[in-house]
């Protein structure tokens, strides 16, 4: 194993040993929550940042995987894999229509298409009473269960862990193949792609859908660690939020959405000072705005090249310098 | 090859194509000249099918009906486009960029030579294989997207001018390749091109478009010593 993969595997040792060293209910909560958004914004990196497609309505795809699993768990009393199930399956159809605008449309006119599909989603959450019970919320949602009893939040955090790991494998291979280079064609020039006879509306179609089941399973899993679901959850903000987890993040960067859902959730939660509280999402948003602006590509390219730094590799050559 | 009849194109009601017929036989090369705005793009388009033409027009290649067929399906049929301005991927490597032509090849192993193949035909790209292509000089990337059309192994190969914008020593270059080499190939060649006289050394015919309509066509012998051609295009001048 060469010198990067060892470091890199001690950071995640590292961030996998949190739980077990701070108790904090709560922290562990939030580091659940940035884990399930980190799910979200990994999509966004394969969407806008692979495929060049805009995306300003994923929340959207939060909800329904949220309410589909709760609801389905609820009415026909089925384990929660099921649940989880039967939302990215839906989220899959959903995906895919909500592709087919960009088939015809880019850009500006494509991000108003996503951000009135985010509306109608949470209008309907809103008004659908009989179903999801609309401004109130849903109650009483299963949580998931181990032998028997209700997970804990450090056992949920490995859980989530997991499913992000697979999720990151899923994306980077597909990156790397054939349909990622597809995709960044698409990306680059959508008529050239076309002349060189690639189906542009299937790649579309599989990536929207791919980033639309992420969303999916991470609204599914929220569901069942918060048992309780409200539309406030979904609104039109947290789409932008979304989008703003793999900028920060490093959209062009395979690790962007992993990095950036971790950082854009956990930075306010770290400024939250005894008696600056009224401060804290000032404060948060401010050390965005400075990121954003600081490092334009992202975190993840720079914590790619502190690790390089740190094993001895040269970027240049991608080899390791003798010294 | 490819026969085209009475082929209509409109943009939102604005005729660009206005009947035009055409024909192209295998093994030959045809180039379509006219001034800017005669609708020579618009002819490579419709035949990509990257525009839909009007009813009752007709594109037949190898004699099979293409107008209405979708872009993507028209590639594997044989016809690859090297298009106006060249259109490379800036941020896919040379190397991707050439592969990304053999997308719709079934061949996998015979396309995977053929990428290789066309660092021989093109050594200026040697070496380059792993830098980006919008790193690559304006020639350059005119190789490169001659390459990616070459790497789906069409029968017809459309070249959209390939002159725009490059410096005469890398335009008799391409050129040269277009008369030498593809013709080894055994490729035919439609070539839309404003350069009449680099249009006829390559050429076997030619068809001249003015406003959207062909205005004359023949072999290049007959349209160089023809009078119309001589002082619209070379101001007098014999070729």
């Amino acid at each position: 194993m060469n010198r990067k993969s060892v470091i890199m595997l001690v950071i995640l040792a590292a961030f996998l040993a949190i739980p077990l060293v701070d108790s904090n209910q709560y922290h562990i909560y939030m580091l659940d929550r940035a884990l399930l958004n980190a799910m979200i914004a990994s999509g966004l990196v394969a969407l806008t940042g692979l495929a060049g497609q805009m995306s300003l309505g994923h929340a959207a795809f939060y909800g329904i995987g949220a309410y589909a699993s709760a609801i389905v768990t609820k009415t026909f009393g089925v384990p929660v894999i099921v649940g989880v199930i039967s939302a990215a399956v839906l989220c899959l159809v959903i995906g895919m229509l909500l592709s087919i605008p960009s088939f015809k449309l880019s850009g500006f006119y494509l991000s108003l298409v996503t951000i009135s599909f985010g509306n109608i989603v949470w209008t309907v959450i809103v008004n659908w009473y009989s179903l999801t019970g609309g401004s109130l919320g849903l109650l009483g949602i299963q949580p998931i269960r181990i032998a028997g009893r209700a997970i804990t939040r450090t056992e949920f955090f490995y859980l989530a862990a997991a499913v992000l790991a697979l999720i990151y494998f899923v994306t980077t291979r597909m990156a790397r193949s054939y349909i990622g280079r597809g995709l960044r064609a698409v990306r680059d020039d959508e008529m050239a792609a076309e002349t060189a006879g690639i189906d542009t509306k299937r790649l579309k179609l599989l990536v929207f859908s791919l980033s639309a089941i992420y969303a999916g399973i991470a609204g599914a899993l929220y569901a069942h660690l918060s048992t309780f679901l409200s539309p406030e959850s979904f609104v039109q903000a947290e789409s932008a939020n979304f989008v703003a987890m793999s900028v920060v993040g490093g959209i062009r960067h395979m690790l962007g959405g992993t990095i950036g859902g971790l950082a854009v959730t956990m930075i306010p939660e770290m400024l939250r000072v005894k008696g600056w509280e009224i401060y804290y999402l000032m404060g948060s948003s401010l050390a965005i705005l400075v990121l954003v602006i600081m490092l334009p590509n992202g975190l993840a390219p720079s914590f790619e090249k502190f690790i390089d730094r740190l094993a001895g590799i040269d970027r240049k050559s991608g080899k390791r310098q003798v010294k | 090859m490819l026969r085209i009849k009475d082929l209509n194109v409109s943009y939102n009601g604005i005729p660009a194509l206005k009947g035009v017929s055409l024909e192209v036989k295998e093994g030959e090369t045809v180039s379509v000249l006219g001034p800017n705005g005669a609708g020579k793009t618009t002819l490579l388009r419709a035949i990509s099918g990257l525009v839909q033409p009007s009813p009752g027009s007709s594109i037949e290649f190898m004699g099979r009906e293409i107008v209405g067929m979708p872009a993507a399906n028209i590639v594997p049929l044989g016809i690859a486009q090297v298009p106006e301005g060249r259109q490379i991927f800036p941020e896919l490597t040379v190397l991707e960029n050439i592969e990304i032509g053999t997308a719709r090849r079934t061949d996998r192993a015979e396309a995977k030579k053929d990428v290789l193949r066309m660092f021989d035909l093109f050594p200026e790209l040697k070496g380059r294989e792993k830098q980006n292509g919008g790193t690559l000089s304006g020639g350059e990337q005119q190789m490169l997207a001659m390459c990616r059309a070459l790497a789906s192994k069409p029968r017809l190969l459309m070249i959209d001018e390939p002159s725009m914008g490059l410096a005469p020593v890398v335009v008799q270059r391409i050129f040269r390749f277009i008369k030498n080499e593809i013709r080894k190939l055994g490729i035919t060649v439609l070539l839309v091109e404003q350069n009449t006289a680099l249009s006829f050394a390559v050429s076997d015919r030619a068809y001249i478009l003015a406003q959207g309509q062909v205005a004359m066509s023949g072999t290049v012998a007959e349209l160089s010593r023809d009078q119309r051609v001589k002082e619209t295009y070379f101001r007098g001048r014999t070729v």
